[in-house]
């Protein structure tokens, strides 16, 4: 069984007025209404609620307004603004549902089928609906039903309560019973089937419902018809969304397959200046792209290049792509290419590079070379490409005192290291000398000594060393959240070598310190 | 000096394509000039940095190591001598790439490097699958000029021996020839040791740890200037100590 179909009408009686209400607050508090030029007469296009209070009503002639009332505050109609401001509402209520289209002039149609949820259920969302567009200026009228039709009709024709208790919450009467007490405008008919309607007595929607179809279709035309049955979900009824933004993808065919690695890398130009053309007028850029191609013999394949930054400098790009170029195997020709971007972001106009030697070759020497400079960033990238962004590794500063965890390699398109190093010094300062050089696990070291605490020689990786002079110990305790029977004290020594190598090797004790059983000879570092 | 450099890239073109070096004869002008440009060892303006060790610093050509250039360092102590090179002659600003193979057991490590006076965040380590792909991400940083430095561990591990293939001439030329394209310093390491090969470096050293004078001192290595390029080679070995407040004494 499917769900039950949800559709929330939202209808803004006040838009035109309260548009210009927002800009100017002063407004509100006074008869205040909008007009516009129809037949070659001035009429009232809106009202605000003051307005209507004093007896004007839309429609109404300029003059005959001025004569009813002469301190009315009066403001050319706007309908493209209108429009636009129904508009954005619309892309506001997408917080509530996506589907949400403009209805009319002055409406929206929410189709919150099982949305209600999220917010706590159906009446807690439309109260939500109202308190939201209350705060930004906008009185709402609200009302759901299973079809967008009949939300509508409620919205606009439903008991004329206050606002806030326009809301219709669901699990009231069956649709047929909520709608019948609505005058037949409610289904929006047009004028003479309306005038038709009323002159035989038909004034509710419910009245229409005892007749049959057929000789309602005779009288009143068919289209009232399909709307009584769209109205009652007798006929199917969608709402039209605002379409979704074109994909950023492009699309290159060619009339005969191509292959040689010029034509490929020429098609690509193609794209990307297209591709880059649409980034620039949006003002976005990429942070990825994926090249696919379409093969004659039906293989598809791709690329895909990141960059650390979003980019849209189409010969950066094709740098990146380059490198990837010969790995693909065009087989027996590529019919089409498809270049693609699944990301995009902001990315604000900049003025682009000269890209010229200038002749204050050391201004440029000044320039190059530095931290944040965009130039670095772009060989990130054009590395990456080739490398794997997985290769391009950052020190990030990690607080443990655990040598081998204080410091993390990191992706250079993950690191968070540039941002650390602003609050003060991001590595521990006054620690004992560490080496510049750490191995990736402590290596097994073999000792020899006569008695002493400290080895004479020792032996790592097959090589004996004779040792010189040993620096220690610091001792670094394991973590306490250890068991005890696991955890081991570490000594660290810095062992110099006869030939004047130095070592970072630690000892390894069993944390009781019963005697020196069991201790263990490590090799960590090297200072070179 | 603009003329300079163009002239020194088409040398450099003719030698890298042999087939056409018959074709493409030099003036002699020319010739005189590159010879000029080569010996006095100045590139992209003779920019250099200082080594922070005087009487080395006084036995180069241009009293420093040249920038634009790319420089050998053999010897099992090359790299910390490479660290020590990027803290006395970089700003605290430069960035570093520092590329080292992949599967080396070593790596840098984030608080010594801060000791050494280096910040971490301004180095980025590419880890490279082969030698080949070192040697392009090695000249593609140099060529872009977006880097202070770059530094390449060629070898898997610094034990004596272990080198591999030496970098050959052709390859070291297209590296010196993105280093003055780009304008920045190179370092090649080769920590397994020393290979006499003909190399396009502006120079090549070799680095030995020595034994410290002192306990608390911070290094000190055995240094030699192997070869200048375009020039003789003066005073070539020295002992060279950092001590604990990092004076330099040569």
């Amino acid at each position: 069984m499917t769900q039950q179909r949800a559709l929330l009408s939202l209808w803004l009686p006040y838009l035109a007025t309260e548009r210009l209400e927002r800009e100017d607050p002063a407004l509100a508090a006074c008869p205040f209404a909008t007009f516009m030029e129809s037949r070659g007469q001035m009429i009232l296009a809106a009202v605000n609620p003051a307005a209507a209070g004093a007896g004007l009503t839309p429609g109404m002639s300029l003059a005959n307004a001025r004569a009813l009332y002469p301190d009315v505050t009066l403001r050319r109609a706007d309908p493209p603004e209108e429009r636009k401001a129904l508009e954005s509402l619309r892309d506001w209520c997408v917080r509530y549902t996506p589907w949400v289209a403009v209805d009319g002039a002055d409406g929206l149609l929410l189709d919150t089928t099982g949305c209600g949820h999220l917010f706590g259920g159906d009446a807690a969302m439309m109260a939500d609906i109202a308190d939201r567009l209350d705060d930004i200026g906008f009185t709402a009228r609200m009302a759901r039903a299973e079809t967008p039709r009949a939300a509508v009709a409620l919205a606009r024709f439903g008991d004329s309560r206050p606002p806030a208790t326009g809301i219709n919450p669901r699990g009231g009467p069956a649709l047929r019973e909520r709608l019948a007490p609505l005058p037949v405008e409610a289904l929006n008919p047009s004028a003479d089937a309306a005038a038709a309607l009323h002159r035989v007595g038909l004034h509710k929607i419910g009245d229409l419902y005892s007749l049959p179809r057929s000789s309602l279709a005779t009288r009143f035309g068919l289209d009232l018809v399909t709307r009584l049955d769209r109205a009652l979900g007798d006929l199917p009824d969608a709402i039209s969304p605002k379409p979704h933004a074109a994909p950023y993808r492009v699309r290159l065919s060619f009339p005969e397959p191509i292959g040689t690695p010029e034509d490929i890398a020429r098609a690509l130009d193609r794209l990307l200046t297209r591709m880059t053309a649409r980034l620039e007028r949006e003002q976005r850029g990429c942070r990825r792209l994926t090249l696919s191609v379409y093969r004659a013999d039906g293989d598809v394949k791709s690329l895909t290049v990141g960059v650390a930054r979003a980019a849209r400098d189409p010969h950066h790009l094709a740098r990146l792509f380059a490198e990837r170029l010969a790995s693909l195997d065009p087989g027996f020709g590529i019919d089409s290419m498809v270049l693609a971007v699944p990301v995009v972001e902001d990315l604000k106009a900049e003025q682009r590079h000269a890209g010229l030697k200038s002749a204050g070759d050391d201004q440029k020497a000044d320039r190059t070379g530095r931290e944040g400079d965009p130039e670095f960033d772009r060989l990130l990238d054009r590395l990456a490409a080739r490398l794997g962004s997985g290769r391009l590794l950052r020190i990030d500063p990690l607080r443990s005192h655990l040598p081998e965890r204080a410091g993390r390699f990191v992706s250079v398109f993950h690191s968070t290291a540039p941002s650390l190093a602003s609050d003060g010094a991001p590595w521990p300062e006054n620690l004992p000398a560490r080496p510049p050089f750490l191995l990736a696990a402590p290596e097994s070291v073999e000792i020899e000594s006569s008695g002493e605490e400290e080895p004479e020689r020792f032996s790592w990786r097959g090589r004996w060393h004779e040792v010189g002079r040993v620096t220690g110990p610091e001792r670094l305790s394991p973590e306490w959240w250890l068991p005890a029977e696991a955890a081991r004290v570490r000594d660290y020594y810095r062992v110099e070598s006869l030939t004047g190598q130095r070592f970072w090797m630690y000892r390894s004790l069993p944390q009781g310190r019963g005697g020196t059983a069991g201790e263990d000879w490590f090799m960590h570092g090297l200072f070179g | 000096m603009p003329n300079g450099s163009a002239s020194l890239k088409a040398s450099a073109g003719a030698g890298e394509s042999p087939a056409g070096r018959g074709r493409r004869v030099l003036p002699a002008d020319l010739r005189r000039a590159i010879a000029a440009i080569e010996a006095s060892g100045g590139h992209g303006g003779g920019r250099c940095l200082s080594t922070g060790i005087g009487p080395v610093d006084a036995s180069l050509p241009g009293r420093g190591l040249a920038l634009a250039a790319v420089h050998e360092v053999q010897g099992p102590a090359a790299a910390s001598f490479a660290l020590h090179l990027l803290t006395s002659g970089l700003s605290d600003e430069d960035c570093i790439l520092w590329c080292v193979p992949e599967g080396r057991r070593d790596h840098l490590y984030g608080p010594g490097l801060w000791q050494e006076g280096i910040d971490p965040a301004r180095l980025v380590a590419a880890v490279c699958r082969d030698r080949t792909e070192m040697l392009w991400t090695v000249e593609e940083a140099l060529k872009s000029g977006s880097v202070a430095a770059v530094v390449a561990q060629m070898d898997k591990d610094r034990a004596r021996g272990s080198t591999g293939k030496p970098v050959d001439l052709t390859a070291s030329r297209r590296l010196q020839l993105a280093a003055e394209a780009g304008g920045g310093l190179g370092l090649i390491l080769s920590e397994g040791g020393g290979t006499l090969s003909p190399s396009a470096a502006a120079t090549r050293w070799r680095v030995d740890p020595a034994p410290l004078e002192e306990v608390l001192d911070r290094a000190c290595w055995d240094v030699s200037l192997l070869r200048v390029r375009g020039g003789a080679v003066p005073e070539t070995a020295w002992r060279v100590r950092v001590d604990r407040a990092g004076q330099i004494s040569a």
